[in-house]
C-alpha cells in the first residue's frame, strides 16, 4: 500500500478528523439549520393561509362592497324619484296657489272696477241732478219777477190742505 | 264733568224763558213781501199762529212760496225746497 502512495496514519487520521467533522456538523450545525428551514417552511406555509385568508376577507369585503354600492344605488335612486315627486307636488301646489291668487286679484280688480263704476254713476247721476236744478233755477229766476212770485206764493197758500199739522217737522 | 245746581237751575229758566219766548213769536220768511191778504190766509191754514206775533223777513233765493218758523218747528213752503225735492226725485229716478 506504501507503494500505491497511500498514508495509513494520515488515513486514519483524516477518517477520524471527517467522523469528528460529521458528529461537530450534525449536531451544531446540520440541526439547527434543519430547524430554521422547518422554522421557516412553517412560517411560510402560515403566511400562505394568512394571504388566502386575507384574500378571502378582501373577496367577501369587495362583495359586500358592491352590496353596499347597490344598495346606495338602490336608496339614491329612491331619494331621486321621491324628491322628483315632491318637488312635482310643491310644483303643482305653486301653480294652484298662483292660480287662486290670480284668481282672487282679478276678483278683487273687478269689484273695485264695479265700485268705481257705481261711485262714477252716483256722481254722474248727482251732476244731472244739480245742473237740471241749476238751469231750472237760472231759467225760474229770469222769469220770475215780483208778480208772478206773489201769484206763486198765492197759489201754494189756497193749495194747502186744511190739516197743516202735515208740514211740521 | 259736575254742572253746579245754581247754574243748573239758572241755565233752565234761561231755557224755559226762550221757549217761552219763542213760542209766542213766529218767523214767516218769503222771498217778496207778502200781502196783508196773504199774511191772512196763511194765518187761516195755520190757526195756531193767529194769536201770535209774527216777524216776516225776506229771503229772496226762496224764488217763491214761505218757510214758518215757530221756535224749532219749521214748515219749509218756498220753490226753493220744492227745487231741492225734484233734485232728490230725479236723483232717485236715474
Amino acid at each position: 500500500m506504501e507503494n500505491l502512495g497511500l498514508d495509513y496514519k494520515l488515513l486514519i487520521a483524516q477518517v477520524i478528523n471527517f467522523g469528528l467533522f460529521f458528529l461537530l456538523f450534525k449536531k451544531f450545525i446540520a440541526k439547527p439549520f434543519l430547524n430554521l428551514i422547518k422554522e421557516e417552511e412553517e412560517n411560510e406555509k402560515k403566511n400562505e393561509q394568512l394571504k388566502s385568508k386575507l384574500l378571502k376577507q378582501d373577496e367577501e369585503i369587495e362583495v359586500k362592497r358592491n352590496s353596499f354600492k347597490d344598495e346606495l344605488d338602490e336608496k339614491e335612486d329612491k331619494l331621486i324619484t321621491s324628491a322628483k315627486e315632491r318637488a312635482k307636488s310643491v310644483e303643482l301646489k305653486i301653480i294652484e296657489e298662483a292660480e287662486e291668487d290670480a284668481k282672487r286679484i282679478k276678483q278683487d280688480a273687478l269689484l273695485e272696477i264695479e265700485a268705481e263704476k257705481q261711485d262714477l254713476y252716483k256722481q254722474l247721476k248727482n251732476k244731472i241732478s244739480e245742473l237740471s236744478l241749476i238751469i231750472v233755477d237760472k231759467s225760474l229766476k229770469e222769469v220770475l219777477n215780483e208778480d208772478t212770485k206773489k201769484k206763486i206764493t198765492s197759489a201754494i197758500i189756497k193749495n194747502l190742505p186744511k190739516d197743516t199739522s202735515l208740514y211740521e217737522n | 264733568m259736575k254742572i253746579k245746581p245754581r247754574l243748573k237751575e239758572d241755565l233752565k229758566k234761561f231755557l224755559f224763558l226762550k221757549l217761552g219766548e219763542e213760542s209766542k213769536v213766529v218767523t214767516l220768511i218769503s222771498s217778496h213781501k207778502l200781502t196783508n191778504e196773504q199774511i191772512e190766509d196763511i194765518k187761516e191754514r195755520f190757526p195756531r199762529i193767529k194769536n201770535k206775533e209774527i216777524i216776516l223777513e225776506i229771503k229772496e233765493n226762496l224764488m217763491a212760496g214761505f218757510i214758518l218758523k215757530e221756535g224749532s218747528k219749521i214748515t219749509d213752503l218756498s220753490l226753493k225746497s220744492n227745487l231741492n225735492n225734484i233734485k232728490k226725485n230725479i236723483y232717485e229716478l236715474t
